[in-house]
């Protein structure tokens, strides 16, 4: 379940990936970063140096290719895309099986056009399986996926890609979707900039950048270091940071509370706050357990 | 407002066909048919027209697919390349092939020499046919192979096809309905041209010429069967083809 990529590509984006793919792993990078080049370079149709596969044509390389809103091919029904990779007489009971196991049978006669995102993008699962793929690349899978059911598909998907043992790259811009990987790694200025399990990630960003992509919103120097805290690990108290309110609205079931301390400081409180108002004066309590150093 | 819009469609659509009335109305049908020559004329047109068809579609077909997915200075060069037997006049198209196909012409001893004289021969039908068909359908084709997306035909190599087989797999189904009507584009250009044949193949005359020496001859009235054998062998399909690539018919 694990592979390690060392690539060097020079166009549309300067890329240096060096990183390890375990399991299924989160590729998490700004809009722009390159996520897609290194997908497509991976899979072969885009130039690249260094290994795995690098000068192997795409139709040789052991790779299933999921693009960004599943790409089935619209003159075929879902059985026949499933099938588009197999070969032999038995192609369409293969096909059937692989979308019998995953519970998408049902689908096989329908035209792949008139099938909704989740739906597509299991038959475009499917359809990449089919292929006997060594490593699996997945260029935004959540993104036709509505947020209701979106963490529930993409945990589904995660099961899925994680029961058959095929190791997974999935590009994402979303913190979200990277907190349910495997593996996590941060694409960022061209190179993968950290990467680690989820958990170790997200408690400890190893730069600004990292802090940034994360989700970090309050990032600060202080006495020549960098520091990040989450919002939401900001509490109330009567002595500590003082900051004034700049402005309060409610936040899901909490609040969002803009200060300045003077620097910008934005704090998520659980519990509604008794009567507090924009322009008055509060103390900030900053845990230190919570409070992570960075690189710059 | 309201009603002048739908009275001034109808109008236009009208007088766009009014051709089809003097079909009607302006023949010697009585006592006109079909000559030797007439008959001639239109297997000419048929057989060589249909053979310049093929050739295009072979040739084209990659051509307008390298325009469709390229965009280097070399495209651009290969693009005007295409646009200027489009725009000349076919007449002095015609010419100037014949100053270069000639007998006279080096390039035209040279193909002498191998046995393929490319002036009043059936080659220089086809010839003459490829050269005025042959623009008009590397750019509809170019429009069509266009619309398929280049996302799809990635995904059919990653799925173990070759660039070639993914062509007949993906890219030909997805721009059929395009293709088809670009060919059937091609086909009525073949058929209609006059302007090249008058020049470099009068001989055999295909319709369009065989029309223009019976006008001459024997007037307006008596050419109305070949009128209709030419308009019968060049109209339907493609008309049928064009609307079913505009999702007008299915």
């Amino acid at each position: 379940m694990t592979l390690a990529v060392d690539y060097r590509i020079a166009t549309p984006i300067k890329l240096h990936i060096h990183c390890e793919i375990r399991g299924f792993t989160a590729l998490l990078g700004r809009s722009g970063a390159g996520k897609t080049t290194l997908l497509k370079a991976l899979a072969g149709l885009l130039p690249a140096a260094g290994a795995p596969w690098a000068g192997l044509a795409p139709e040789r390389r052991p790779v299933g290719y999921m693009p960004q809103g599943a790409a089935l091919f619209p003159h075929l029904t879902a059985l026949e895309n499933a099938a588009y990779a197999l070969r032999g007489p038995d192609r369409f009971a293969r096909a059937r099986a692989l979308l019998d196991d995953l519970g998408i049978g049902a689908l096989a006669t329908r035209s792949a056009a008139s099938l909704s995102g989740g739906e597509a993008q299991r038959v475009a699962l499917a359809r990449a399986l089919g292929r006997g793929p060594e490593l699996l690349l997945l260029d935004e899978p959540s993104a036709g996926l509505d947020g209701a059911t979106r963490d529930a598909v993409m945990l589904a998907l995660i099961e899925t890609i994680d029961a058959r043992g095929i190791p997974a790259l999935a590009a994402t811009h979303d913190p979200a979707v990277a907190g349910l990987a495997d593996w996590l790694v941060l694409l960022a200025g061209g190179e993968i900039i950290q990467q680690g399990t989820p958990r170790a990630v997200f408690d400890h960003p190893v730069s600004v950048a990292a802090a940034e992509l994360l989700g970090y919103q309050n990032i600060w120097e202080e006495g020549g270091g960098w520091y990040a805290i989450r919002a939401e690990d900001i509490g109330l108290s009567d002595t500590g940071l003082r900051a004034t309110i700049l402005s309060i609205r409610e936040h899901g079931a909490g609040w969002r509370l803009e200060c300045a301390a003077p620097r910008r400081v934005t704090v998520f409180l659980q519990a509604a706050p008794a009567a507090l108002t924009a322009g008055e004066t509060i103390h900030l309590d900053l845990p230190a357990a919570k409070v992570k150093r960075l690189l710059a | 407002m309201r009603h002048v819009r739908p009275a001034l469609l109808l109008l236009v659509a009208v007088f766009l066909c009014v051709p089809l009335f003097g079909l009607v109305t302006g023949g010697d049908w009585g006592q006109a048919g079909l000559s030797a020559a007439d008959v001639r004329a239109i297997l000419t047109s048929l057989i060589g027209g249909g053979g310049a068809v093929v050739l295009i579609a072979l040739v084209g077909t990659p051509f307008a697919l390298y325009l469709a997915r390229a965009s280097t200075r070399l495209s651009a060069f290969a693009e005007a390349a295409v646009l200027i037997p489009m725009l000349m006049p076919t007449l002095a198209l015609g010419i100037l092939l014949a100053a270069f196909y000639g007998p006279a012409a080096p390039a035209g001893a040279l193909f002498a020499r191998i046995g393929l004289v490319l002036t009043n021969t059936p080659a220089a039908f086809v010839l003459a046919a490829v050269y005025a068909a042959l623009p008009t359908y590397i750019i509809a084709a170019r429009a069509a192979l266009g619309e398929v997306p280049v996302e799809l035909e990635n995904v059919a190599r990653t799925l173990g096809d070759a660039p070639l087989k993914l062509f007949f797999r993906v890219t030909l189904p997805l721009a059929q309905r395009g293709l088809a009507a670009a060919l059937a584009l091609a086909y009525v250009r073949a058929m209609g041209e006059f302007g090249i044949v008058l020049i470099i193949a009068y001989f055999p005359a295909g319709m369009p010429v065989q029309l223009w020496t019976d006008v001459q001859d024997f007037g307006i009235g008596a050419v109305f069967p070949l009128l209709a054998a030419f308009l019968l062998a060049a109209l339907p399909v493609p008309l049928w083809l064009g609307l079913r690539a505009r999702r007008i018919i299915a």
